[in-house]
């Protein structure tokens, strides 16, 4: 019984820890203060509620990040399934070597990666701005979204595909009717993986940027002037559509796997 | 199907046709310059230890493996080289493979609606595949709602339901308890006389291809020992290798002299007229359950008689199992048919005796 109770306790606590930061950003959203520093509680209100998109720059920000994460997790997510599938079923040269590149971008720190990258956009003299944020962010990407999926595939029977052709399935066939609807939660969760690291990537965005903000960005730019109210509003938006994102995702597995059980 | 059996015969290509093939894995050749003709029709098994090509030629047959070397025809049309959706043969697959995103009836739809067959001739054929393997009532289910027996079903009404000239079965049984392997076994050897098509069936289980091939091809080390009826191979296997793989035998060498082999310990067993070489040495051997077992006081009933000690018997319900130790030749093992109740304990002495006819040469 009191191992029950030390189990539970410490639970409580570790979940604690991870929610209370959350939690502040959320009550914060709520918050009636007055001046520049939305860090003390000053009562309850609904006025930044009422208009979340009045502070300039900040929607701009936000929908930028929206777009580079949609578009660099759709881009990454393609090519890492791509990737792993070559990697988990055949066999050519190169492939050990693609391994270990794969693992780079993930073990490289970012401040590393971003500097790097700034310096061969200078060096290239491309413009810095919102596509070379996307080709940052798809370049760390790619690297989760193979992992992610290549898990998923490693547990595959190739006669699985083998039965399909043997059917009178093509090799685009196989693919579209057989491969992908069996690796189709690993895609999905390299997808959702790769929008959450894409939406909220300060470092790499920073040094690749120029003048164009992101979300993370605007935020760091504004704490040091005070952080609008607005930020917790749309962060509260945010942190929302993740969760039910997330639980849709949990779900639908759920009746997937039991379906097929 | 019936016309064929107007034709002359020779006039139609076999429906399987291998030529020469080989598959090297490295330095390894899994299967060595591999020749078979495979007639239309034929429940044709191919049997052997792990590892000795039986499921590398079959996948070669399917179009997984391309060989090194040789030429596949089917119906006297080149494959060698073809994609397997590109070849008139289905397989059935050890683990099944049945998709496990599909429902039974989409599964079993599958081959059909790749063959861009229209929707309603789709529905018509598989639910007569269905009936014919008796699922018609779990076609909305997913595979894993279903039993292992259930799923193999499955799994030869998605192959059957494409009509292919040739089906292929890797080990398909080979998932299955006992009681529901000999079941499936009939049901198969029934369904493969009632479609009429070509299979090739591989297994390591000697009985299983026995109860159910017309003929079976022995192979061993990528190449085939023996092949022949069930019957044929069983009675005269020629290679020692054949002679234990395909049921048990008492292997013995002795030397020739006329019609008869003497043994080690001087004992003279003899063999069916004609069936030994004119002289020299020569291994012979003779199955157990065509040993005779009596008493060391009585007089042999078969012409070959040796003596020897009982070291081992085991009660197996059906028979009872004995090892008996001779002079001449060994440990023997003899399978003797609970017929009477004389039973004897190790130790005993006795005399074991066969019919000459029963002795089959296996190498010199």
């Amino acid at each position: 019984m009191k191992a029950k109770y030390i189990y539970r306790t410490l639970l409580g606590l570790g979940l604690v820890y991870l929610f209370l930061p959350v939690f502040i950003v959320v009550a914060f959203s709520f918050n009636d203060f007055q001046g520049r520093r939305n860090v003390s509680w000053e009562g309850f209100t609904l006025r930044h509620w009422a208009e979340p998109f009045s502070e300039p720059g900040l929607s701009g920000a936000v929908l930028n990040s929206i777009t580079i994460a949609l578009l660099s997790a759709l881009i990454s997510t393609i090519l890492g399934t791509l990737i792993a599938l070559a990697l988990v079923r055949y066999r050519f040269k190169g492939r050990s070597s693609t391994n270990l590149l794969l693992f780079l971008p993930m073990a490289t720190p970012e401040v590393v990666m971003g500097s790097s990258l700034l310096a061969l956009f200078i060096v290239g003299q491309v413009g810095r701005g919102y596509w070379t944020i996307l080709i940052g962010h798809i370049l760390f990407n790619v690297s989760f979204a193979v992992v992610t999926v290549r898990a998923r595939i490693v547990g595959l029977d190739d006669h699985y595909e083998e039965a399909a052709m043997d059917l009178y399935a093509n090799e685009w066939q196989t693919f579209r009717r057989v491969t992908l609807p069996m690796i189709m939660p690993g895609v999905v969760a390299a997808y959702m993986l790769a929008f959450a690291l894409s939406f909220d990537d300060f470092v790499i965005t920073n040094f690749t940027s120029g003048s164009v903000l992101t979300f993370p960005v605007y935020v760091y730019g504004a704490s040091r002037r005070g952080v609008p109210a607005q930020v917790n509003v749309l962060g509260t938006m945010i942190f929302g559509v993740m969760v039910l994102a997330t639980a849709i995702f949990l779900v639908l597995q759920g009746r997937r796997e039991r379906s097929s059980e | 199907m019936s016309e064929n059996q107007d034709r002359p015969p020779g006039g139609e290509p076999p429906a399987v046709e291998l030529v020469e093939v080989t598959k090297s894995f490295g330095d390894f050749n899994a299967v060595d310059s591999l020749s078979l003709d495979i007639g239309e029709n034929q429940f044709f098994a191919v049997i052997g230890p792990s590892g000795c090509g039986k499921t590398t030629t079959l996948r070669m047959v399917g179009g997984f493996e391309e060989p090194t070397a040789g030429t596949i025809r089917l119906h006297g049309e080149d494959v060698t080289g073809k994609k397997p959706y590109q070849r008139p043969v289905n397989t059935v697959f050890q683990s099944y493979a049945l998709f496990p995103h599909l429902t039974i009836f989409e599964n079993v739809a599958f081959g059909l609606r790749r063959q861009g067959v229209e929707s309603a001739d789709v529905a018509r054929r598989v639910g007569e595949m269905l009936e014919l393997v008796q699922l018609s009532q779990v076609a909305k289910r997913k595979p894993r709602q279903l039993s292992g027996g259930q799923q193999q079903r499955v799994a030869l009404a998605r192959a059957l339901v494409n009509h292919p000239r040739v089906l292929l079965l890797d080990e398909p049984l080979g998932a299955l308890d006992l009681k529901l392997r000999k079941e499936m076994q009939i049901e198969l050897k029934r369904i493969q006389q009632e479609v009429g098509i070509t299979f090739v069936h591989v297994t390591h289980d000697q009985e299983e291809a026995m109860t159910m091939a017309d003929t079976i091809a022995v192979m061993n080390r990528g190449h085939i020992e023996r092949m022949g009826e069930p019957v044929e191979i069983y009675d005269d296997p020629r290679t020692p290798f054949v002679a234990s793989f395909l049921g048990a035998s008492n292997l013995m060498e002795g030397d020739i002299d006329g019609d008869v082999v003497v043994l080690a310990g001087g004992d003279r067993v003899r063999a069916t007229p004609g069936a030994l070489p004119n002289h020299g040495r020569v291994a012979i051997g003779v199955r157990p359950e065509k040993i005779l077992l009596q008493p060391a006081d009585e007089q042999p009933l078969h012409p070959n008689g040796l003596k020897g000690t009982v070291t081992d018997t085991s009660f197996i319900g059906v028979s009872t199992h004995y090892l008996v130790r001779t002079e001449s030749a060994g440990e023997l093992a003899v399978v003797v048919q609970n017929l009477d109740t004389r039973r004897f304990a190790p130790g005993t002495s006795v005399l074991l005796s066969w019919e000459p006819g029963h002795t089959f040469v296996v190498g010199g």
